[in-house]
């Protein structure tokens, strides 16, 4: 490039007086800071990771030059993932990079929700957070102490604050997202850990989600790769999401998604279309869900569900037809309505009356380490990780605010790790069943998350210590009184996560640069050093992270530079597993339940709810002139955390009501009005996107969008922030619901 | 044989996700705010509720008769050995002809470099390296081919001849290299 | 912004405001050149304030149109590299020479023009003779080497002034520039347009330059003949392309712009003028350059907005 340069330059320059102008070239071409850089030497690494756009931890080449990430892909070793990433997974450099993260530990000094905020040095910080915690413990207890994070690999760390201070309420956001369908798998596999074989399915019906916004990279590919292959997919959704434009799109009415389920039940039972055999080997209880759906008749469910009864009778029939390579998907977020996870029961339980567990194409269990042993043929492929041992925690003095765990209730199901998030702005503000008085926050942001906004900046005012610990100054961070800074992903290290399927899978994440901001820290590090300040080292025995992946990895025989080469370890020569694809009898004897069989009549919903067998509730729809709002993902965002990154907000950086196009013109409105959305207690603005793709009883939101928090200066107030239209309103479980709020829409 | 690089975009396969859209913008070092390509939804189109939509990603065609090469007054844009059309930034003064001449509105004047920018099939980011473009190799729904189309062994090659492709704006008789597959979205 | 839902479109406009200036201060210069050559190529004791006009302006309209240009290259200052990388295809590299010439010749004119008025007022403020002696100087200037730069200057300007119709109609795939004349398939309609248009509006500039003056008669029948010529060049130009063109925002500035203040206005003053009024020349002549402007405005947009 050079030489060409300087030959064309002396070129010119034979034309005697243009030898000044080559020059003013060469000095312009210098100035160009692309090829300056391309003139010095490079260094250039590819470190294997994981991505942390979203949770989903898709397996990442994070292409490093002189110390700088400057791209991104997928790990091409990973054959689930073909080296693809999503568009939120390209945009990590600009997370990296971003000049808006939060750069040092900082302690509020104005009022709580000013953004008055001194930076403070780490050491400041954590005697801060241990002096308050302290005090909060000693006059209410350990109990007053709450929780939350999104779910991660940090919560180890996180959460051993709380577990060393004797705190039962310690929270996950799952609540808010896939808790009723773990409750719903536990329930009746005995473990949640089912996963589903979307590749090899040759129909498809899908339940509300919505694969192709709600990106999980491998999951998004493998229906997509069914799709190529001729799948059928049907999809019911009250929005015509890009899900269902690839499919069959049923604009099932909200939250009747239950009354679809029974009735294809009816029918597959009216029309002995179901696996017979399968029922009578592997479940209990099937004649009780016979007796439930008896009368769930397709004419019926057609008038619950606005689906024409020949649809659900062609559906149940297709799929039946297709069985047992038919899978009715199980869902993702659900929190639907108050009992959804007797929705996530009953879609399992027509899965098994098509038989398609452990067959390709169907559900399976998770094939990690742990299930792996229990098979004599397969125990060699099975490597589980060391335990990192800490010395027991205290016993919490109490239950837990939200009645997780008590038997007799319907809490009595909900998952201990991950509780009902939704409780705690409640108990703050009441006091009930006790004090909440400090709240840690890692990695969530329960302002935009737990519903309604307002109500939890209300309970954020009656703490003694709010702390949030967050990569960029979230709405919940704005309105804290620490704020401590993570580093990215990009910038460290984490313990081995176990990503088994069908075959065991170990993944790493791997440092690949040096924190940017050189105050950030990873999670690891930030809960150690707290817990060494507050006196609890010991639950924190390993020296730094790769001390602890030294320790899982110790037992297993398998090091750590295989990660380092692929970035992710899988048995050599396993073969995708399924137990019943050779042999359809073949026993189940992984299943986790106590009865060994498929639980379609569970004891312990009997016990928690007394409707062992799903139950149809019928729920209320919007009345003249109320619209249901649903809300749902978009693929260059991820929930909250991402509308503040540069590349990502330039996407998208504003969300509209999606309403329906006659519905619309009754009220006047057009694409690109204003509206006001009002949900009685709260209004919003909002701009209209007048569709043809969503039900005239429906408005729709992309979620995530209209943050409060100042600090996110390109997200801030950009759009509708739909949580807070949303109650923040509990189902039986404790699943959030955030498909149950009417709303009224208005022209500004 | 020369090569042909040529694209295939089997549009009832893509998602709108955009990963190619910024995979594109990292591996080409694209400025802030610009795209060299973009998936954008054309629709929804009919009434409720029988409504389709689909997403047709956008870059530079690769036209072998190329109005933007033709425009050109310094000659920047050109085609390289293998038949692309590219543009060398340093003859490049930024007149925009070619931007008004190209009927895919694939050009942009790149705020860093001021000269003009487009899709090249990567080729001296990947191509040069035997890697594909960076867009064929995130693209979550598996939409887009890349290949010779020269070679009948390729996979585009192969595509194209058992599938009925199109080209974009045929009426200009630019001859894109890049093809559209529109079964089963319109 | 939603990229993937629309209201991503990108600004459709890529040869703003600038560009519709530049190609209308190409035309004026050329005009203006043209109508001060002539008139000194070609009348004996011609109208030396319509000569000096239009040498002074054709470069200083020539050289603030490029000072336009470059500034609205993506980078200004290698503006050089266009005439060391040469593209025989490509009408702007070629109209980059034209216009060079042109400017230089411009110029030179502009000099010889003012030398000799110089030289002109010299001779009658100190010697004081008659005009006899001015007229001799001018008359040997023009046989000599102004004769020459003035006949040379007069082709380019010519083709600076088509060139900014070729410059668009070049575009090809633009429909609306690449226009051709009705039932002639293979001659680009825009060059005609912009030459009439350049020759019109230069003319205008000129006589504005030129200030009151002797008898304008000449030149204000010429201008009504060339207004006329282009009043049909435009309904032509309306009459073969798609409506949508003159939808819009570009309705007004076609309807008022173009056709009213362009067009019918003057050639109403004009005939009125010319029956009158010998002497005057400024409200028409500033309605031609109006109108003028907005034609190349409403053509360079119009072009781009509806593709
Ligand atoms: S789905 Fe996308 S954002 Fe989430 S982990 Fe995978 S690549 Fe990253
Ligand atoms: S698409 Fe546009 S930029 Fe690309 S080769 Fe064709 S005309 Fe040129
Ligand atoms: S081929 Fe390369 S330059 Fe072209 S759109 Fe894809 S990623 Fe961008
Ligand atoms: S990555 Fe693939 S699926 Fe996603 S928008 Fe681009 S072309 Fe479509």
């Amino acid at each position: 490039m050079q030489r060409r340069q300087f030959l064309k330059g002396a070129l010119y320059g034979t034309g005697g007086t243009l030898v000044a102008l080559s020059g003013l070239g060469a000095a312009t071409a210098a100035l160009n800071p692309r090829r300056a850089a391309a003139a010095a030497p490079v260094s250039r690494k590819t470190v294997y990771s994981s991505c942390e756009m979203c949770r989903n931890q898709c397996p990442i080449a994070v292409k490093v030059e002189n110390g700088k990430v400057v791209k991104i892909d997928g790990n091409p070793n990973d054959s689930a993932f073909g080296g693809v990433i999503c568009a939120r997974g390209n945009s990590g450099p600009s997370l990296l990079y971003d000049p808006e993260r939060i750069k040092k530990p900082m302690i509020r000094t104005g009022e709580r929700g000013s953004g008055k905020f001194k930076e403070v040095s780490w050491d400041e910080a954590y005697t801060y957070i241990a002096q308050k915690l302290k005090a909060v413990q000693e006059q209410y207890g350990g109990e007053a102490v709450a929780q939350t994070s999104h779910i991660g690999p940090y919560d180890v760390f996180f959460q051993t604050i709380g577990k060393a201070i004797g705190s039962p309420n310690l929270f996950s956001h799952e609540a808010t997202c896939p808790m009723a369908r773990i409750i719903g798998l536990n329930t009746t596999f005995g473990t949640a850990a089912i996963n589903a074989d979307y590749a090899n399915t040759k129909y498809l019906l899908v339940v509300g989600r919505n694969f192709f916004e709600g990106i999980h990279v491998a999951q998004t590919r493998a229906v997509a790769k069914a799709l190529s292959q001729g799948t059928k997919m049907v999809v019911l959704d009250p929005r015509f999401s890009v899900l269902a434009a690839k499919g069959e799109w049923l604009p099932v009415k909200g939250a009747t998604d239950l009354a679809f389920i029974m009735a294809l039940a009816n029918v597959l039972i009216d029309e002995k279309l179901y696996d017979e055999e399968f029922i009578k080997q592997y479940t209990v209880g099937f004649d009780k869900w016979a007796a439930q759906v008896q009368d769930k008749t397709p004419a019926w469910a057609a008038e619950e569900t606005g689906i024409s009864q020949d649809t659900i009778i062609r559906v149940a029939r297709e799929l039946a037809q297709a069985k047992p390579h038919s899978l009715i998907e199980y869902g993702w977020r659900t929190t639907f309505t108050a009992d959804d996870f007797q929705l996530r029961r009953a879609i399992m339980i027509v899965n098994m009356m098509l038989g398609n567990f452990e067959v390709p194409g169907g559900y399976y269990q998770v094939k990690d380490a742990g299930t792996l042993k229990k098979v004599p043929a397969m125990a060699a492929y099975a490597k589980k990780l060391g335990p990192v041992k800490v010395p027991p925690f205290p016993k919490p003095k109490k239950g837990r605010i939200d009645g997780t765990g008590e038997k007799g209730t319907p809490r009595q199901l909900t998952p201990i790790a991950d509780g009902a998030v939704g409780q705690i702005t409640e108990t703050i503000l009441t006091g009930k069943p006790y004090p909440i008085k400090a709240w840690l926050v890692h990695r969530f942001n329960p302002v935009m998350s737990i519903g309604d906004t307002e109500k939890t900046l209300a309970a954020i005012k009656k703490l003694d210590l709010l702390v949030t610990c967050d990569v960029y100054m979230s709405d919940t961070a704005y309105n804290s009184d620490v704020v401590l800074p993570e580093c990215t992903y990009l910038e460290r290290t984490e313990q081995v996560f176990d990503m088994s399927g069908l075959t065991p899978k170990y993944v790493l994440r791997q440092q690949a640069v040096d924190p940017v901001y050189a105050d950030t820290k990873p999670a690891w590090q930030i809960y150690k050093e707290l817990g060494e300040k507050m006196g609890y080292g010991q639950y924190f025995p390993y020296k730094d992270i790769d001390d602890y992946v030294e320790r899982q990895l110790a037992p297993t025989g398998i090091s750590r530079k295989v990660f380092a080469e692929k970035g992710l370890w899988t048995p050599a020569g396993m073969k995708p597993f399924y137990v019943r694809s050779g042999d359809a009898k073949a026993p189940l004897t992984l299943l986790a339940t106590k009865s060994k069989k498929i639980e379609i009549f569970s004891d312990a919903v009997q016990e928690a709810t007394g409707a062992g067998v799903p139950v149809y509730v019928p729920y209320p729809q919007p009345g003249e002139g109320e619209f249901r709002l649903i809300e749902g993902k978009v693929a260059v965002h991820t929930n909250v955390g991402t509308h503040n990154v540069p590349v990502l907000h330039e996407l998208m950086s504003e969300n509209t009501l999606w309403i329906n196009a006659q519905s619309a013109a009754k009220l006047g409105i057009k694409t690109g009005d204003t509206l006001i959305i009002s949900a009685g207690k709260y209004e919003h603005k909002g701009t209209a996107n007048v569709t043809e793709g969503i039900r005239p009883d429906t408005v729709f939101c992309y979620h995530g969008f209209g943050q409060i928090s100042p600090q996110l200066t390109r997200a801030f107030g950009k759009g509708i922030n739909d949580n807070k239209l949303i109650p923040d309103q509990l189902g039986s479980v404790g699943n959030s619901i955030t498909s149950m709020t009417f709303v009224k829409v208005r022209k500004a | 044989m020369a090569k042909h690089y040529a694209m295939v975009i089997q549009l009832k396969k893509c998602l709108g996700c955009q990963a190619c859209t910024v995979a594109c913008k990292f591996e080409n070092k694209v400025p802030d705010g610009q795209y060299r390509t973009k998936s954008p939804a054309i629709g929804p189109s009919g009434t409720y509720p029988n409504v389709k939509v689909f997403f047709e990603k956008q870059a530079c065609q690769m036209c072998q008769d190329a109005p933007c090469v033709k425009v050109c007054p310094t000659t920047a844009s050109h085609y390289n050995k293998d038949g692309l059309v590219l543009i060398d930034s340093h003859k490049c003064v930024g007149c925009k002809y070619c931007m008004t001449a190209c009927p895919y509105d694939a050009r942009f004047i790149n705020k860093n470099t001021g000269t003009a920018d487009k899709c090249t099939f990567c080729y001296d980011t990947r191509l040069t390296k035997g890697e594909k473009p960076a867009c064929v190799t995130t693209c979550v729904g598996g939409a887009l081919l890349f290949g010779d189309a020269n070679d009948p062994q390729s996979e585009v090659a192969r595509y194209m001849a058992t599938h009925r492709t199109e080209v974009r704006k045929a009426q200009f008789g630019t001859r894109p290299s890049v093809h559209y597959d529109y079964e089963g979205v319109k | 912004m939603d990229i993937t839902w629309g209201a991503g479109a990108a600004n459709p406009v890529i040869w703003g405001w600038l560009i519709a200036v530049y190609l209308f201060l190409a035309g004026i210069a050329g005009g203006a050149f043209l109508t001060a050559s002539l008139t000194d190529l070609f009348k004996k004791n011609g109208q030396a304030r319509v000569i000096r006009s239009g040498a002074f302006l054709a470069p200083v309209a020539i050289i603030v149109g490029l000072g336009l240009l470059v500034f609205d290259l993506g980078r200004p200052l290698s503006f050089w590299k266009l005439i060391f990388n040469v593209n025989f295809g490509s009408v702007m590299s070629i109209g980059v020479f034209i216009i060079s010439i042109f400017t230089v010749l411009s110029l030179l004119y502009a000099y010889l023009v003012w030398t000799s008025v110089k030289v002109g007022s010299k001779v009658q403020v100190r010697v004081g003779r008659a005009a006899n002696e001015t007229a001799a100087t001018k008359a040997a200037g023009t046989v000599g080497g102004r004769g020459i730069v003035a006949f040379l200057g007069a082709l380019f300007a010519l083709g600076t002034a088509t060139y900014t119709g070729f410059l668009l109609s070049a575009v090809s795939t633009n429909v609306f520039w690449s226009t051709h004349l009705p039932g002639i398939a293979g001659v680009p309609f825009l060059p005609f347009l912009f030459l009439v248009s350049a020759l019109s509006t230069g003319l205008a500039a000129t006589l504005l330059g030129a200030g009151t003056c002797d008898d304008l008669t000449v030149y204000k029948k010429i201008d009504i003949v060339l207004i006329v010529i282009e009043i049909l060049l435009v309904a032509v130009l309306y009459a073969s392309v798609r409506a949508v063109f003159f939808s819009g925002n570009l309705a007004a500035l076609f309807w008022l712009g173009v056709v009213m203040i362009g067009l019918i206005l003057p050639l109403l003053l004009s005939l009125y003028g010319v029956s009158r009024h010998k002497n005057l020349v400024l409200p028409s002549c500033s309605l031609v350059v109006i109108g003028g402007l907005a034609l190349r405005c409403f053509v360079v947009y119009a072009g781009q907005l509806f593709k």
